[in-house]
Parts: C-alpha cells; sequence; structure tokens
C-alpha cells in the first residue's frame, strides 16, 4: 500500500507536486495519469526517497522508503530506461543490484528470462534499443520478487507487442496481490490496463476513483473526460511559449 | 525476444527477519561487481602500472648514464627513493587514480544509475561507504605492486656503478609506503570531489586542479606563511615521504609526522564529504 499525504515539492518558483494526497491499494493496477510536466515522476521520485520533499509525507507499507536498508523485496521500481550504466552488461547490472539486496545469483537469470533478454544479456548496455531498455528497467524492478512496484511511463519504446506483455504483466502482478502503480501521460495507455486511476493536473490531484467511474463523468469517453479534466490546466501546450 | 505471458516470480527464499538492513559484505560486493564491469578499469589500471614501472626503470637507468659526470657532491647526494619515484612524472598517476575514484560516482550520476541504486539501496551513506572501501582495497593493492616493483626496477636499473639502497631500509620502506598509500588517496579524493561536482568532466577537471595545477601555484617564493598548507598538498608530502637521500632541500619541508598526517587526513576527509553529499542531496 502507497500513502501519500499532502505532499509538496517546490523547485524555486514551480510548485512541481502541491499538496497531493492519495492511497494507492494492493490487488489493482492504479494508472498515474496526467499530461507532461504535472508531476508525476517528482511524486513517484519523493516516494523512493530520492527527493525530499518540501512538506508531506510518502509511505510505502507504512514506512519513509529512506527507513529502509535495502529495498528490493519490498519495493520494485522502474523510473527511467536511461537509470543505467552504458559500459555494463544487462547481467552485471542486475546481478550487482541482487548482490546488494543479498538475493539469490539465480535471480538474475530468472527475471532476464522473464523480460525476455536472456539472449542479449551478455550485451553492453549502451547498444540497447529503448524498448530492451525499459524490459531490463523492469527485470530490475522484479529482481527482489515485491509486493509493491512503481513503474514511471514504462511502455515508451515498447513496440505493439511489448506492450500488450507489459500489460498482461502489470495485470498479473496486481492479480496476485500486489500494489502496482503505473504512470502515463496518455489515457489510451490506462485504458486496458488499470482498474483505479489517479488523476493529476498541475501538479494537484483532480480524481482518485475507479476508471469506470471516471469514463462515466464524460458519458462514456475516458479521453474526453481526461481532457476535459486537464485541459485547462496542462503546463506544455503545443505552439506556445511558457 | 517477445515474451507474451508472464511467468510468476518465485519469492527468494526466507531471511525476511533481516531483509531490511544492508550488509556490508552484499555492498562491497554489489561495488565489487561494479568496479570490475566496466571494461575501462581494468585497461586503465594495466596501463598505469605498466607505465610506471617502466618509467622507474628509465629513471633508474638515466642516472646509470649520467653517474661518471656527476660531481662528489652529487653523487653524496643521490637520492634512491626519488630516482623510483621522480615526482614530476608521478602527477599523471594521480590524474588517473583519482579520475578512477571520481567515476566510480560520477559514472552513476551520468545517466542516472545513481537512482537505480539508491532505489535498491536507500542507505545511501553505505553503499558510499562500500564504494570507498572496494577502491581502497583495489587501490592498496596496486599502489602496493607498482611502488615495490618501481623500486625494485630502477635499483636494478643502477647497475654496478651506483651503490644500491636495499628496499628493506627503513627509508626505502617509508617510500614504499607512501607510495601504496598515495593511490588509494587520489582515488578517494577523486571520488570526494565527484560526489559534490556530479559531472564527469567537471570531475576529471577538478582532480586535474588539485593534483597538477595547484601545487606549483602553492610554491611561491615570498608567500613563505603558506607553507603549512602547501606542505599539506598530497604531492609534497608523499615527494617528503619518498626521499631518501641526504641531499640539498630548498625551503620548508614538513616532518615526516605531518606528512604522514596529511596523507591520511585526505582520504578520511574525501570520504566524510562524499558520504555528507551523496546523502543529503536530491539525486
Ligand atoms: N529537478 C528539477 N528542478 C527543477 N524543476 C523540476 C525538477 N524536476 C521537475 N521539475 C519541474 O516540476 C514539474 C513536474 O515535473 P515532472 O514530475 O517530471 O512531471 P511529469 O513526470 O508528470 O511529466 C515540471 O514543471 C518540471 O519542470
Ligand atoms: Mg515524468
Amino acid at each position: 500500500m502507497i500513502e501519500v499525504n499532502e505532499l509538496t515539492k517546490r523547485y524555486g518558483h514551480t510548485v512541481a507536486v502541491d499538496a497531493l494526497t492519495f492511497t494507492v491499494r494492493p490487488g489493482r493496477v492504479t494508472g498515474f495519469l496526467g499530461p507532461n510536466g504535472s508531476g508525476k515522476s517528482t511524486t513517484l521520485r519523493m516516494l523512493l526517497g530520492l527527493c525530499a520533499p518540501t512538506s508531506g509525507t510518502a509511505l510505502i507499507d507504512g514506512r519513509p522508503f529512506r527507513a529502509r536498508g535495502v529495498a528490493l523485496r519490498h519495493v520494485g521500481a522502474l523510473l527511467s530506461a536511461d537509470d543505467v550504466h552504458p559500459g555494463r552488461t544487462a547481467r552485471a547490472h542486475l546481478a550487482a543490484l541482487a548482490r546488494a539486496n543479498g538475493l539469490p545469483r539465480g535471480r538474475v537469470g530468472e527475471v532476464l528470462r522473464d523480460v525476455g533478454l536472456t539472449e542479449v544479456a551478455k550485451r553492453r548496455v549502451g547498444t540497447f534499443s529503448l524498448g530492451m531498455k525499459q524490459r531490463l528497467g523492469i527485470a530490475a524492478a522484479l529482481l527482489g520478487d515485491p509486493p509493491v512496484l512503481l513503474f514511471d511511463e514504462p511502455v515508451n519504446g515498447l513496440d505493439p507487442e511489448g506492450v500488450r506483455w507489459a500489460r498482461e504483466l502489470f495485470r498479473g502482478l496486481a492479480a496476485e496481490g500486489r500494489t502496482v502503480f503505473v504512470s502515463s501521460h496518455l489515457m489510451s495507455e490506462m485504458e486496458n490496463t488499470a482498474d483505479h486511476l489517479v488523476v493529476i493536473a498541475d501538479g494537484t490531484l483532480v480524481a482518485d476513483e475507479p476508471l469506470a467511474d471516471f469514463a462515466a463523468r464524460a458519458g462514456g469517453g475516458l479521453e474526453e473526460a481526461f481532457m476535459k479534466l486537464t485541459g485547462d490546466r496542462v503546463r506544455y501546450r503545443a505552439g506556445e511559449v511558457r | 525476444m517477445s515474451l507474451v505471458t508472464h511467468t510468476p516470480v518465485p519469492r527468494p527464499p526466507g531471511r525476511s527477519g533481516t531483509a531490511d538492513r544492508a550488509r556490508w559484505r552484499d555492498l562491497v560486493g554489489a561495488e565489487w561487481i561494479k568496479f570490475w564491469s566496466l571494461r575501462s578499469t581494468p585497461v586503465t589500471l594495466g596501463v598505469l602500472a605498466a607505465l610506471y614501472l617502466y618509467l622507474a626503470w628509465r629513471s633508474g637507468g638515466q642516472e646509470y648514464r649520467s653517474w661518471p659526470h656527476y660531481t662528489p657532491e652529487m653523487r653524496d647526494g643521490f637520492d634512491a627513493g626519488h630516482t623510483a619515484f621522480p615526482g614530476p612524472e608521478w602527477f599523471a598517476m594521480m590524474v588517473g587514480a583519482g579520475t578512477v575514484g571520481a567515476l566510480t560516482v560520477a559514472g552513476e550520476h551520468a545517466g542516472g544509475l545513481i537512482r537505480t541504486t539508491f532505489t535498491a539501496v536507500p542507505a545511501r551513506g553505505r553503499v558510499v561507504l562500500a564504494k570507498a572501501i572496494v577502491l581502497t582495497g583495489v587501490m592498496t593493492v596496486l599502489g602496493f605492486a607498482v611502488a615495490v616493483g618501481s623500486y625494485t626496477l630502477s635499483q636494478a636499473a643502477l647497475g654496478d656503478r651506483i651503490p644500491h639502497h636495499a628496499v628493506t631500509q627503513p627509508d626505502a620502506m617509508r617510500a614504499v609506503a607512501a607510495t601504496t598509500l598515495l593511490l588509494p588517496l587520489c582515488a578517494l579524493v577523486g571520488m570526494g570531489l565527484a560526489a559534490v561536482i556530479r559531472v564527469t568532466a567537471g570531475s576529471v577537471f577538478a582532480v586535474c586542479a588539485l593534483f597538477v595545477l595547484l601545487p606549483p601555484g602553492l610554491r611561491v617564493t615570498g608567500r613563505q606563511w603558506l607553507d603549512p598548507v602547501v606542505n599539506a598538498h598530497p604531492w609534497f608530502a608523499w615527494g617528503r615521504l619518498t626521499g631518501t637521500g641526504n641531499g640539498h632541500i630548498v625551503g620548508s619541508v614538513p616532518s615526516f609526522t605531518a606528512a604522514w598526517t596529511a596523507m591520511a587526513a585526505w582520504p578520511v576527509a574525501a570520504v566524510a564529504v562524499a558520504v555528507v553529499a551523496m546523502r543529503v542531496r536530491d539525486v
């Protein structure tokens, strides 16, 4: 379970996340939706203790993330496909993570197989396509077999088959009773993946409800509901100088 | 490479009670894997070692050839330590070792690996200390090998023309010990600089500035009041400790105790800076 309470992050004059409060429950996929620059990544980074909130709290299974010494058995996360060193092989990257967390060495081969990277395990990550790097990031998130999983825009760069695979993966993880929190700026990606939506715009919460309820608001169309709710609060619009 | 169905991930066996604590053995093991899994690291270390063994051999050979032209005073002032470890040529070693250390941190910031690392191990201070342990271990072993090798080769190059000075003499052992320590010192200082600067190019520049540009700029006549500071610079402290001659040293030199103190203080301070910088800042 993820609990975010009055979470706020300021960068100078920019309020990236503004008094955000929501809860993400286990056993279902929760979509974290918002236009570009609405504060999704910042929220996830605060959840993972990577940046400090200006105020408010973010708890995962009742504890601030940095209260843990090692975390892979509790929380798995993919923030960006580029959070790797291009000079290392996929196997070495995962082996170091597994070792740091005291995970059995065999887990590396297992997750590589789960994400379909076994054949390229000995290649340097710098030679990977974006989609392959996304899969490697997902493999890292799965290493510790954690009950809570966070994914930031995980299907960027995946081919259609990869998108479908990821969707099945997220649904499967949730079906096993895990907390699965997946961010996206595209409603269409969430349509067949999420059971529940947390929607933000401009750093503030605009909806926290089941997917079906959200759709019903705009008379059936998810995309329309999303546009209507966030449309007037988009920070970066095409053809516009901010 | 496609995978359509997901196989449930098996739960890793047991250990749930202590699973939260970051264990030193595991963290050091992880940093060990990371250190050696970049191809450039062993190459850099190998090249540095080979280069300095060669330089020591060459330096001994130069003394061999010059010896007939030396005056009796110059022969009396012959310095076996500085022949094995010629100061000006060791700037590049200091930069090399410093860069290896800097890259252990700057390399994590270059992409965004640092976020993956701290997501797996929230205990940031321990991650930095594990890096420092691996760096210290590797660079001390390398430093010892290069120090003993350089000294032995430079002595061998003296032939039967110049009286030898056994490595077991106290002052020769001091020179070897100081050189052994110089490598981890430079690596850890490089790591500390990178923890603050983060950017690779900036960190390497800072290493060069600190180790190479600073020493000549510091030792300026008319600024003798700066001497205690100057003497604490790693290059000057190490230079003092590697001297075995009884020759003519001009200007202020630190006592051996002061030089050893400086060489111990630099790595300790660097690691402290790295731990604080990595713990408090957003990544
Ligand atoms: N490190 C940072 N420094 C300054 N501003 C930042 C930083 N990170 C994010 N921001 C700003 O915070 C806002 C939210 O960004 P982000 O969380 O990345 O949004 P999203 O992931 O929803 O696209 C944006 O306006 C962005 O420019
Ligand atoms: Mg984002």
